[in-house]
């Protein structure tokens, strides 16, 4: 079924059918109440990223979206399926192979305070990637920092600050230039405008575009804000309980949601407030058909059986749905 | 800084007010310093009418709400002139004065409803609590809490309210929880009800299904409401007045639909036309530029002049007040001069 998902051009990333089980604390109540020991954060996960494209990949809290993106870095190690990565199989590589890989990939989280070290100055969190991931001449150093400094839109008197000293949006621009350094493939931003106050945050959204166009990399962006997906990504992918539940271009998406999930996500944001979406009680990830069932309108009874096969409708969309819409 | 009074659409006078603030004002003790964190804000509220109060992370905003419980942090130093709720002076109230005020005339709804509850005791532990308080106000007896309690969850789209009475509060969603927490502020019948980004931690189908509630209990009771948050299409889903905070101060106040149909303060139009152009799907966003003054930044005229594309050099000279504009709007700005 893979295979069929993808078009011929190659993908710089392809997650292939990726689950990943957590274990659960073993608490005196899950061992009474019975709960299975392990919990399924990410389920059967489909997903390739081309070269230059922005990926946006939405969904709630819980839905596995963050997990997904760090299981891309190998983070976390699948327990099924397959990651591949510039043509090569990272799925189970040890952490000593992974640091070539590493040097291709980047990840800028939403916190930028906590993510950078409070007693390294700016320029020591710039030419930190540089002495460890590249061995670049320290002669060189200067100039590269400098460089990216220039890049983010920052003064160069920034690189003698420390973090506390920055405002949000600066600091965002400081993890952006520090996940650039190495000249990565893929850049994975998780929430990374989420925090940020609303006055900065177009800044900083333009700031992200311009680079990718300008770099020419490819972007995985982790959000569960849609119009952020919406104005960032060409492609996005919508996950719902661990499960991407269907994927389209952006504009096919915004325009003919096929999913039902799809469908009261973007709900939310209509002007209109006539359809009225309902959270029906809990989902139970661990109970056998599809992940929506519960809450979904147009449930079927074949929907009670198995989580639907995820299926190829379009170029670049793709559906995993037995009722979809239109 | 001017401190006339704001007398707000419509309004028959100051008794028809259920809150009255006027020049607010409140200073932080930082290491010494004193930080002049809320500048002189004004408001009048009426019975039901909702305001959404804007701004960003260090306007001022939340203090701001906390300051008309008078739960300012210890700090902190209030001052005003007028601070009332329902005739009640909040500045002169002892503290069990204000104990006895909180929950009955004034209520706050915190963004995490966790932190509202006590983990030990089951849902039904606490709406018992809070509508025996009730039954003892009207001389009545407490011993229809339960289908009280059910007929409040039920009023807040909970079905299943036995089961969620018979919970723990770490056993409920965050979504669940937070309805809850409305549904226990509201059988308190305050006057005033203070919600400081209550759907903020909320996922997307949540977050409107609790602005639909808000929507609802405008409807239903005659609360007055304060609805605090930095989410533009937010406020403008739920409010009939907004009130838009930069730095400390109120920069712009006015009906909902004046405010974002002409928004005059340079720095809410920048804000209106990011949010407008995040949902049109534009190519590129309008951008503001520069990022907000610290709260020790000092200032000597106006605070958004630095990141203004309309400055000009009178913006910097001193402080400036808020003029008239439209029916019943107000905005502190110098392109205002003279309404």
């Amino acid at each position: 079924m893979a295979n069929d998902l993808r078009a011929a051009r190659s993908y710089l990333v392809d997650v292939q059918n990726v689950t990943i089980r957590f274990r659960r604390k073993r608490t005196l109540g899950a061992i009474l109440g019975n709960v299975p020991a392990t919990f399924r954060a990410v389920a059967e996960a489909d997903l390739a990223i081309a070269r230059q494209e922005v990926v946006g990949l939405v969904g709630e809290s819980g839905s596995g979206k963050t997990t997904l993106g760090r299981t891309i870095l190998r983070l976390y190690e699948p327990d099924d399926g397959s990651i591949i990565f510039e043509g090569k199989d990272i799925t189970h590589l040890r952490e000593h192979q992974l640091r070539n890989v590493w040097r291709r990939m980047a990840l800028v989280f939403q916190d930028p305070l906590s993510s950078l070290n409070p007693r390294h100055t700016v320029h020591a969190a710039l030419a930190t990637p540089l002495r460890i991931g590249a061995r670049v001449n320290p002669r060189e150093i200067d100039d590269r920092v400098q460089a990216a400094l220039r890049r983010v839109g920052l003064p160069l008197d920034a690189q003698a600050r420390y973090p506390h000293e920055l405002s949000g949006g600066q600091l965002q621009r400081v993890a952006l230039a520090r996940a650039l350094m190495l000249s990565p493939a893929l850049v994975i931003a998780d929430e990374a405008v989420s925090k940020l106050d609303v006055s900065v945050r177009s800044q900083i959204l333009n700031l992200f575009k311009d680079l990718q166009a300008e770099l020419r990399i490819s972007f995985l962006f982790v959000t569960h804000d849609l119009h952020v997906a919406k104005y960032i990504s060409d492609r996005i992918a919508v996950m719902f309980f661990g499960r991407i539940v269907e994927t389209a271009p952006t504009d096919e998406l915004f325009r003919a949601p096929r999913h039902p999930y799809t469908r009261a996500l973007l709900s939310t944001i209509d002007d209109r407030d006539d359809e009225t979406v309902v959270r029906r009680g809990a989902v139970d990830p661990d109970a056998a058909g599809c992940i929506y069932r519960s809450q979904c309108p147009r449930a079927l009874a074949r929907c009670r059986e198995a989580h639907p096969p995820t299926a190829l409708i379009g170029p670049g969309h793709s559906l995993a749905c037995y009722n979809p819409s239109q | 800084m001017s401190n006339q009074t704001l007398s707000i659409a419509g309004s028959a006078g100051p008794s028809a007010n259920v809150l009255q603030v006027d020049g607010l004002d409140l200073f932080l003790d930082a290491k010494g310093r004193r930080l002049h964190v809320v500048r002189s804000v004004d408001l009048d509220l009426r019975a039901s009418e909702v305001l959404g109060l804007i701004g960003e992370s260090g306007s001022g905003k939340t203090l701001t709400g906390l300051s008309l419980l008078r739960l300012e942090p210890e700090h902190a130093e209030i001052t005003a002139r007028i601070l009332r709720i329902d005739g009640a002076n909040l500045l002169a109230a002892t503290r069990a004065e204000l104990r006895r005020l909180r929950g009955r005339k004034v209520a706050m709804i915190f963004q995490d409803p966790v932190g509202a509850f006590n983990p030990a005791k089951r849902i039904g532990w606490h709406a018992r609590q809070v509508i025996s308080l009730r039954s003892r106000r009207t001389h009545g007896r407490a011993t229809g809490w339960r289908a009280a309690a059910l007929e409040l969850l039920a009023e807040m789209d909970i079905p299943d309210g036995q089961r969620v009475l018979a919970s723990f509060p770490h056993q409920l969603s965050g979504g669940m929880l937070q309805r809850v927490l409305i549904a226990l502020v509201l059988a308190g019948e305050p006057q005033v009800i203070i919600a400081d980004e209550p759907t903020t931690n909320l996922d997307n189908i949540v977050e409107q299904q609790i602005l639909r509630l808000f929507r609802k209990m405008k409807r239903n009771h005659g609360a007055a409401f304060i609805f605090i948050t930095h989410d533009m299409t937010v406020a403008a889903a739920v409010s009939d007045r907004i009130a838009v905070m930069y730095a400390g101060e109120i920069v712009e106040t006015g009906p909902t639909r004046e405010v974002f149909e002409s928004p005059r303060h340079p720095y809410t139009a920048g804000l209106i036309r990011t949010a407008r152009a995040l949902q049109a799907g534009v190519r590129r966003l309008p951008e503001i530029a520069g990022e907000p003054p610290g709260l020790a930044t000092p200032r000597t005229g106006c605070a958004f002049a630095r990141r203004c594309p309309e400055r000009m050099s009178e913006c910097d000279m001193g402080p400036i007040a808020l003029a008239r504009v439209g029916a019943t709007g107000q905005v502190r700005c110098l392109l205002y001069r003279g309404g």
